[in-house]
C-alpha cells in the first residue's frame, strides 16, 4: 500500500477554513472546537476517505474542547494535519496521543500569542497609523488594515505550512529563545510609542487661574512650563498604577475617571 | 446631521461583517482585528456619511482608548464593535451638531461598556448550534456540521449585530441632535463629557503599559518616547524609526552568549506565563 500524503492543495483547504472560520460558532462551552473539526474535514476525507467509521472518529477527534489565538494558532493546526498522516499510515498514534499534544500546545499559544497579536503587534501598527491619520486623514487607517490583513494572513499561513513539516519542533518559532527576544524587542517599541501617542492624544488640561497679587497665573501654563503636557503624563502613569499594582479592572479605572471628570468640571479645575 | 436608511443599513452591514465569529470578510483576522478597529470604522464611517475627515476624527480619538484590547477566551471586557459602530456612528453625528471630539469618545465608550450584552448573547445562543455540530459529527454528516458551524450562528449573529446598530443610527441620530441642542457645549454635561473624553485614552495606553511592562523601570520607555513628542515635537513616524533602532540594539543586547544571559531569558519567560 502507498503511503498517504497531504498534498498542498488539501493542505491550504484546511488552513483556509481554519483561518476564516476558527471562531464561526463560539461560545462559552465549545469556543474553538468546530471551528477546528470544520478545518480538519479536507484532511479526513483525503486520508480516510471511504471508511465512514475512521471518518466520524477523526472528526470526534478533532471536535474535543479546544481555545487558542487563532492568527498564530494555526501553528497548531499544521501540527495535527502531520500526526493524522502518520496515524493514517499505521504510526501508532492514539487519540490521546493527539488530543495531549493539542491541549499541552493551545494554553501556551494562546497566552504569548495573545500578548504577541493583540497586547503587542496591533498596539503598534495601530500607534503608527494614528500617526498617519492625524488631522483627519484617512491614509492610517488604509495602511493598519492593508499591512495587518497582508501579515497576519502571511504569517498564519507560513506557520501552519511549518507546523506540518516540522512537528512541535515549529512551536519554537513562537515560544523558543529567539522569539522571547524579539517580543521583548518589540516590548520596548510598543512602550516607547504609546508613549508618543499619549503625549498627542491624552488630552487632560485644566482652566484654574489663581490671582495673586493682582497677577492672574494660568496654572495650566505654569505646569506646561514645568514639563509639556504634564497632566496627561501623570494621569497616563496613575491608571497604569491602578490597574498593574492595584489589579484593578478596566470598567472600574474608568468608573474613577468619570467620578474624576464630574468632581472636576463641578470645582472647576476642568 | 440626519442619517438616512441605506447609510445606517451600510454601516450596520459592517459592524456586523466586523464582529467577532464572522468568517466572511477573512475570518477574524479581516473582521474583528480590521473592520473592528474604531480607526478603521471610523474611516467607512465617514465615507458612508460623506465626511471622511470627521470619521477619522472621531475613529482615533476612539481607537486609543481601545487600542490594546486584548480578549482572551472569548471574555469581552468592552465590546468593541459596538464602541467602533454604535458609539462612533453616534460620536460622529454628535461631532457635527457642534459637540467636541472628546465628548464622542466619552460616548463610544459609554456605548462599548452597555454592547457586551449583544457578545454575552451571541456566546449563549451558539450553544443551541454547538449541540446539533455535535449530532452532524456522530452521523458523520459533513453538511450538517458545516451548516451548524458557518450559516445558523451567523444567521442569529447578523441579527444581534446589524439590527441594533441599523436601528440606534437611523433613530438615534435625530435623538442625539436634540441632545446636544439641549446641553450646548459650556453645559455641564458637555463639559464633564469632554473632560472624561481626554481622559479615556490615558486607560486604552495603561493597559498596553501594563502589558509590556515586564519590570517597573521599564516605565522609562513610555517616559521616552513621551518627551520626544511633548517636548522635542518629533512626528510619529520618526518615533517609530528612533524605536526600532532601540529596539533593534536590544534585541542584539539579548543574544546569548554567556550563561548568565541565558539565566535571564529563562526568568524573565517565566514572569510572562504568569
Amino acid at each position: 500500500m502507498a503511503a498517504k500524503k497531504l498534498d498542498k492543495k488539501t493542505l491550504r483547504k484546511s488552513w483556509f477554513s481554519w483561518y476564516v472560520g476558527n471562531l464561526s460558532s463560539m461560545s462559552y462551552e465549545w469556543l474553538e472546537s468546530f471551528g477546528f473539526a470544520v478545518s480538519m474535514i479536507p484532511v479526513i476525507k483525503k486520508l480516510y476517505g471511504g471508511d465512514k467509521e475512521e471518518e466520524i472518529a477523526a472528526l470526534k477527534r478533532h471536535a474535543a474542547f479546544y481555545n487558542t489565538e487563532p492568527q498564530l494558532g494555526a501553528v497548531i493546526n499544521g501540527i495535527a494535519c502531520g500526526m493524522e498522516e502518520e496515524r493514517a499510515n499505521g504510526a501508532d498514534i492514539d487519540d490521546e496521543v493527539i488530543n495531549g499534544i493539542k491541549l499541552g500546545l493551545m494554553g501556551p499559544l494562546a497566552g504569548i500569542g495573545d500578548a504577541m497579536v493583540p497586547g503587542m503587534f496591533i498596539p503598534l501598527l495601530l500607534s503608527i497609523a494614528i500617526g498617519l491619520s492625524a488631522g483627519g486623514s484617512p491614509v492610517g487607517a488604509i495602511f493598519y488594515m492593508i499591512t495587518y490583513l497582508v501579515s497576519i494572513t502571511a504569517i498564519s499561513y507560513f506557520i501552519f505550512m511549518k507546523g506540518y513539516t516540522l512537528g512541535t519542533k515549529s512551536v519554537d518559532m513562537i515560544v523558543g529563545e529567539a522569539a522571547m527576544r524579539v517580543r521583548s524587542a518589540f516590548n520596548l517599541l510598543g512602550s516607547l510609542v504609546v508613549g508618543g501617542v499619549a503625549a498627542s492624544y491624552v488630552g487632560v488640561s485644566t482652566s484654574w487661574v489663581i490671582k495673586l497679587a493682582g497677577q492672574e497665573m494660568v496654572i495650566n501654563d505654569t505646569l506646561n512650563g514645568v514639563f509639556p503636557n504634564i497632566l496627561s503624563l501623570l494621569l497616563v502613569i496613575i491608571c497604569w498604577l491602578f490597574m498593574s499594582k492595584k489589579r484593578m479592572s478596566t470598567l472600574k479605572v474608568m468608573g474613577i475617571l468619570v467620578i474624576v471628570a464630574v468632581i472636576g468640571v463641578f470645582i472647576g479645575f476642568f | 446631521m440626519n442619517i438616512n436608511i441605506l447609510q445606517a443599513a451600510l454601516i450596520g452591514m459592517f459592524a456586523y461583517l466586523g464582529s467577532l465569529s464572522v468568517p466572511w470578510f477573512f475570518g477574524a483576522t479581516g473582521g474583528w482585528y480590521i473592520l473592528s478597529r474604531p480607526l478603521v470604522s471610523g474611516f467607512l464611517i465617514g465615507m458612508i456619511l460623506g465626511d471622511v475627515k470627521t470619521g477619522v476624527l472621531v475613529g482615533v480619538a476612539v481607537q486609543i482608548v481601545y487600542i490594546a484590547l486584548v480578549t482572551p477566551g472569548g471574555q469581552m471586557p468592552q465590546d468593541l464593535n459596538a464602541a467602533a459602530y454604535i458609539g462612533v456612528g453616534l460620536g460622529v453625528v454628535a461631532v457635527k451638531g457642534g459637540a467636541s471630539v472628546e465628548a464622542a469618545v466619552s460616548i463610544a465608550t459609554a456605548v462599548g461598556a452597555v454592547g457586551t450584552i449583544f457578545h454575552n448573547f451571541m456566546m449563549l445562543t451558539n450553544s443551541f448550534f454547538n449541540h446539533r455540530a455535535i449530532e452532524a459529527i456522530n452521523e458523520g454528516n459533513y453538511e450538517k456540521l458545516r451548516f451548524h458551524h458557518y450559516i445558523g450562528p451567523q444567521v442569529i449573529q447578523f441579527c444581534y449585530r446589524f439590527i441594533p446598530t441599523f436601528l440606534i443610527l437611523l433613530y438615534g441620530a435625530a435623538l442625539a441632535n436634540k441632545i446636544i441642542e439641549y446641553f450646548p457645549v459650556d453645559s455641564f454635561v458637555m463639559r464633564t463629557l469632554t473632560a472624561l473624553g481626554g481622559m479615556l485614552p490615558a486607560i486604552g495606553v495603561a493597559i498596553l503599559l501594563r502589558q509590556v511592562i515586564k519590570r517597573d523601570i521599564e516605565i522609562i520607555y513610555y517616559l521616552f518616547g513621551f518627551v520626544l513628542i511633548a517636548a522635542l515635537n518629533i512626528n510619529m513616524i520618526s518615533l517609530a524609526i528612533i524605536g526600532a533602532f532601540f529596539a533593534y540594539l536590544h534585541f542584539l543586547y539579548l543574544a546569548p552568549k554567556e550563561g548568565r544571559v541565558a539565566q535571564a531569558v529563562t526568568s524573565s519567560d517565566e514572569e510572562e506565563e504568569l
